[in-house]
């Protein structure tokens, strides 16, 4: 909503007379204060606490002298709007003795909702500041990631194409502009210290006026520096200003070798500008369109585009799928079937999956807050169904329906509201908790990410908290309200009212029942793939397993003569050093992988470039195998025989060979890599076909996927050289030891060269456990108390029901009912609640699991055990809190229980 | 409306009340161009909210020391319909006793060397 509309919605708290005079011109002057803060670079958040302020004090005041102390003659609106506050007050101040008077009901119900709200608003507020909020930029709404794409290959992003990006930019007529983005790491040697790799990213220099965010000092980038001929210059962000030209204004001009050419710094940016994803240097794109062939120059992604007033999505994608068209029949052999698709900054650059994913466990949540509700709205029918002799009362005396209804909701509001507060507190515990998590590895997250407690998640705490003080009070009120006044007045046991009200409530705990049931088998296919995944048994050596990445920059190694030569350099220097077992280069580690692309089976055909296969593909020296302890299964492990002059060789994985040759042996097959996946490589080999003379064990984890094991393909370095690569060292003493080691033996070589993702095995192993952990942990905490709640209003409404039912109990044990056959009777109206519950509560388990597959490891959406696990656990449970109650029944006393009215 | 003395101020002025009817004393204003004017003269010290800022006006109104203008008042093309308003008589009787007043206090605070 925006905050026009909220501010609007907001002036329904003022009386009628006062908001019917002002209302027109109160907006219109909050929408121009809007305009005047967004211009003059206020901050909406301090906004929005002014507005918010001015409600506060301004409410009331109104209330007081329109209402309570008129200016003079009231007409009837006023007195009816006296009256109403009058009731109000009277409703609050009644619902809040008789909570007071029963604390037990109140201490369930609030914790019920106070654990609800929180809850839901401490995912609200992680989706919120991870998708929903989008760029801390203006007028965030309008801006657009596009990417390439493949329309036969669904959700794929490619990287997009310089000249296509030239084209749209020429040709479009639904943006304000486009801007092209490149993102890449690059070397920084600083005159000082040690030299580093940071994010970076060559963009178009319209880039920053398109998001709107002028430098802090300096310039921005400008045309004139895309030119070929211009000298290098690069704008820097804030970190990195700070961090490493000491946050000196007078840095600029400062000449900082990056990528081994020296570049003048011309601009700083402002604070948490690190667009697009994490970046802390922008330097222009460079590209000479004339000399660089279609299809050929520096890759972007993504493009971004701003939206031009009142266009909307569809029709700024139908000018681009126009423009692609014609692209196709203008260039077939480049462009033929190819589209883009663009989508909100945010969602692209995250993407739809892992949004999807937000947003299911945002529904997840809401199903908790339902259980709370449902609990909340059991025991205030209870309650209800107790007074319903009392309502009568009212009624006949008077009472209009509406006064009744209304002083069941300011029970159940007076509920809300203090379950919101204390709710806050718990959101704002779990915010804590999932921060803590983040900071585990803080540089690496897009840096529009910040989850707390902001306007708008107050204004989704007022929304659900009205929505939970509704739901869990129009049932009892209308129930309430609607009994027979006759009935109840003539009949002086608890009547036809109370049965009706038993129907309800049971619905409400089959209810809970199912819901508790979905959240908790999601719950534990989570907890059960976490599990798998920190039980797999990885084929290679895990312990004392240092890996570290270096780039070489094509100004210092221009061949790849110059970079084999490094790379044998480095492992000999690596292998020479004490505490070192064996050390190894290579363009990919196991696990998280290098790169992947397309190939073909010789002897196969294929129509168009998607219809080859795809696998990771990394290029490896002849030590790789050895150094992380993995047996080549069949055939033969590289040998330094496999150099450039070598006959081709290829070694792949077992799930490689049972993948494409399932009838044979996939050793002396040969395979050819594609062009496009030789980026950075050496083209002049790009129709090679190299021999297949191992098979190698399964050492991948396909984190898009979550699958084990995925297609691979080594190639040896020698045959296919590339400018980065990871350094793999297995030593005698703790991985993380040889950092300084690494570091000193990599600038021995080569002073201006940094290493960069220094880590351990154990550690790329823990990250990915850790990453799915979270989920897993946050599903066993809804789903914990989903069973909570649920139990505690299965067994709530049991025993209310027997505590109604005493007088039938007792006059069934006195015509001779045996205790077995009354514990029969209570327990079987808790076991067919429970069963329904069961019921439907696997079939929504079933597409909750379905959403979240992209997280399973190894686990089935429809895994039998958790299912059946969680079916017996939640069966145990219920039949324990109906038992409690049954037993009881079993103790009336008959001559008591007659007696009782 | 203006059957109060005239006289005394039948609404304690504050700063707020004081300086929202300065911004009329140069003729007729619109609600939001009012509480600009006392943003900017206060150097952002009173920053008057919607709320604030027309329940101020309607207690003005109310004690008579400003009116609203009958039938709106000349429009701006394209501008929407809002309420203007002006200095009622006893307002500006007000406005100026006011004045006097608190011109006398900036003097002694000058004699004083507080400002």
């Amino acid at each position: 909503m925006s905050a026009q509309r909220w501010f609007r919605f907001s002036l329904w708290l003022y009386p009628r007379s006062f908001r019917e005079r002002y209302e027109r011109d109160m907006a219109a002057a909050f929408r121009e204060e809007w305009k005047w803060e967004g211009e003059s670079g206020g901050s909406r958040w301090r906004f929005a606490v002014h507005i918010a302020r001015d409600l506060a004090v301004t409410v009331p005041r109104a209330w007081w002298t329109y209402v309570i102390r008129p200016p003079r003659r009231v007409g009837p609106a006023v007195r009816r709007e006296r009256q109403l506050m009058h009731n109000l007050v009277k409703d609050v101040q009644y619902a809040v003795r008789g909570l007071v008077r029963k604390p037990g009901l109140a201490i369930t119900a609030v914790t019920a909702l106070s654990l609800g709200i929180g809850l839901t608003t401490a995912m609200f507020s992680i989706v919120n500041g991870v998708v929903l909020r989008g760029l801390p930029v203006e007028e965030p709404q309008d801006l657009m990631a596009i990417a390439r794409t493949n329309p036969s290959r669904g959700t794929n992003r490619l990287i997009g194409r310089i000249h296509d990006f030239q084209d749209l930019r020429e040709r479009q007529t639904t943006f304000e502009d486009l801007a092209a983005i490149s993102m890449d790491a690059v070397n920084l040697s600083p005159v000082v210290g040690e030299p580093e790799i940071i994010n970076a990213a060559r963009v178009s220099a319209n880039m920053f006026d398109l998001l709107r965010t002028p430098p802090l000092l300096g310039r921005g980038l400008m045309a004139s520096d895309e030119e070929l001929g211009a000298p290098p210059v690069a704008v820097v962000g804030h970190r990195f200003w700070e961090e490493r030209l000491d946050g000196d204004p007078t840095a600029l001009g400062v000449v900082l070798r990056i990528d081994g050419t020296p570049t003048t710094v011309v601009g700083v940016m402002p604070e948490d500008f690190e667009f697009p994803v994490n970046q802390q240097v922008w330097r222009p794109l460079k590209v000479d369109y004339l000399a660089t062939p279609r299809g050929e120059g520096p890759g972007v992604y993504p493009i971004l585009g701003r939206l031009e007033d009142g266009v909307s999505m569809a029709q700024g994608q139908a000018d681009l799928d126009r423009i692609m068209t014609q692209l196709g029949q203008e260039y077939p052999e480049t462009n033929e079937g190819m589209t883009v698709v663009m989508g909100p900054y945010v969602r692209e650059i995250i993407g739809y999956q892992t949004a999807a994913l937000l947003f299911t466990m945002l529904g997840a949540v809401g199903l908790v807050l339902l259980v709370a509700c449902a609990n909340v709205a059991n025991l205030l029918l209870a309650r209800a169904s107790l007074r319903s002799k009392e309502v009568a009362v009212r009624t006949a005396m008077g009472a209009s329906r509406r006064r009744v209804i209304g002083q069941m909701l300011a029970e159940s509001t007076v509920i809300a509201v203090v379950g919101a507060v204390i709710g806050v507190g718990v959101a704002q515990l779990g915010i804590g908790l999932f921060n803590g998590f983040l900071q585990t590895n803080p540089q690496a997250l897009p840096f529009w990410f910040a989850i707390g407690i902001d306007p708008s998640v107050l204004m989704f705490v007022v929304a659900i908290t009205i929505g939970a003080s509704l739901f869990s009070g129009v049932l009892p009120a209308i129930r309430a309200s609607g009994t027979d006044v006759n009935a109840v007045l003539k009949d002086d046991s608890r009547g036809s009212s109370s049965l009706r009200i038993g129907r309800l409530s049971r619905i409400l705990v089959v209810m809970e029942v199912a819901f508790s049931c979905a959240l908790l088998v999601a719950a534990g296919l989570l907890v059960k793939s976490v599990t798998n995944f920190s039980n797999i048994d990885f084929d290679f050596a895990t312990e004392n397993v240092f890996t570290t990445f270096v780039s070489l920059p094509v100004t210092d190694y221009p061949d790849n003569e110059s970079r084999l030569r490094f790379y044998r350099n480095l492992t000999e220097r690596l292998e020479a050093e004490p505490g070192v077992l064996a050390a190894t280069v290579a363009t990919e580690l196991p696990i998280i992988g290098g790169g992947n692309g397309r190939f073909a089976l010789e002897g196969e055909t294929y129509l168009g470039d998607r219809d080859y296969p795809n696998a990771r593909i990394g290029s490896i020296a002849s030590g790789y195998f050895s150094t992380i302890i993995a047996n080549v299964l069949e055939g033969r492990d590289f040998t330094a025989a496999d150099n450039a002059d070598g006959l081709p060789v290829a070694i792949v994985n077992r799930a490689f060979a049972e993948r494409h040759y399932p009838e044979e042996s996939a050793l002396g097959n040969r395979i050819q890599l594609r062009a496009t996946s030789q980026r950075g490589i050496d083209r002049s080999r790009a129709d090679t076909w190299y021999t297949i003379v191992g098979i190698a064990p399964d050492l991948y984890l396909d984190l898009d996927a979550f699958v084990l094991p995925e297609t691979a393909i080594y190639i040896p370095l020698a045959q296919r050289p590339a400018s980065a690569a990871s350094m793999i060292v297995r030593t005698q003493g703790a991985a993380l030891e040889f950092t300084d080691d690494a570091r000193r033996i990599v600038s021995s070589l080569d002073p201006h060269l940094p290493i960069s993702q220094s880590f351990s095995m154990g550690q790329i192993i823990d990250q990915t456990q850790t990453f799915f952990g979270v989920f897993g942990i946050i599903f066993t905490v809804f789903g914990g108390v989903a069973l909570f709640l649920a139990t505690v209003g299965l067994y709530g409404v049991l025993s209310f029901s027997v505590n109604q039912r005493t007088h039938e109990v007792g006059l069934r044990v006195a015509l001779g009912a045996t205790p077995a056959n009354v514990v029969r009777l209570v327990m079987r109206q808790g076991f067919t609640q429970l069963a329904i519950g069961l019921v439907i509560g696997v079939g929504m388990a079933f597409g909750l699991a379905r959403m979240l597959s992209l997280v399973l490891y190894d686990v089935g959406a429809a895994d039998p055990t958790v299912f059946g696990g969680i079916i017996v656990v939640l069966a145990v449970t219920g039949l324990i809190a109906s038992f409690v109650p049954a037993l009881r029944a079993t103790r009336v006393d008959p001559t008591v229980a007659m007696r009782a009215e | 409306m203006s059957d109060s003395d005239g006289a005394k101020s039948p609404l304690r002025i504050t700063p707020a009340f004081f300086y929202l009817l300065l911004t009329l004393v140069d003729g007729e204003r619109h609600g939001y161009a009012m509480a600009q004017e006392v943003r900017e003269r206060s150097e952002g010290g009173i920053k008057l909210g919607p709320g604030s800022l027309y329940w101020s006006l309607g207690r003005l109104a109310e004690v008579g020391l400003i009116e609203e203008v009958p039938g709106g008042s000349t429009l701006a093309p394209g501008e929407e319909r809002r309420r203007y308003y002006q200095l009622t008589e006893p307002g500006r009787a007000v406005l100026k006793r006011e004045a006097e007043t608190l011109s006398k206090v900036v003097k002694f605070a000058r004699a004083k060397r507080v400002v």
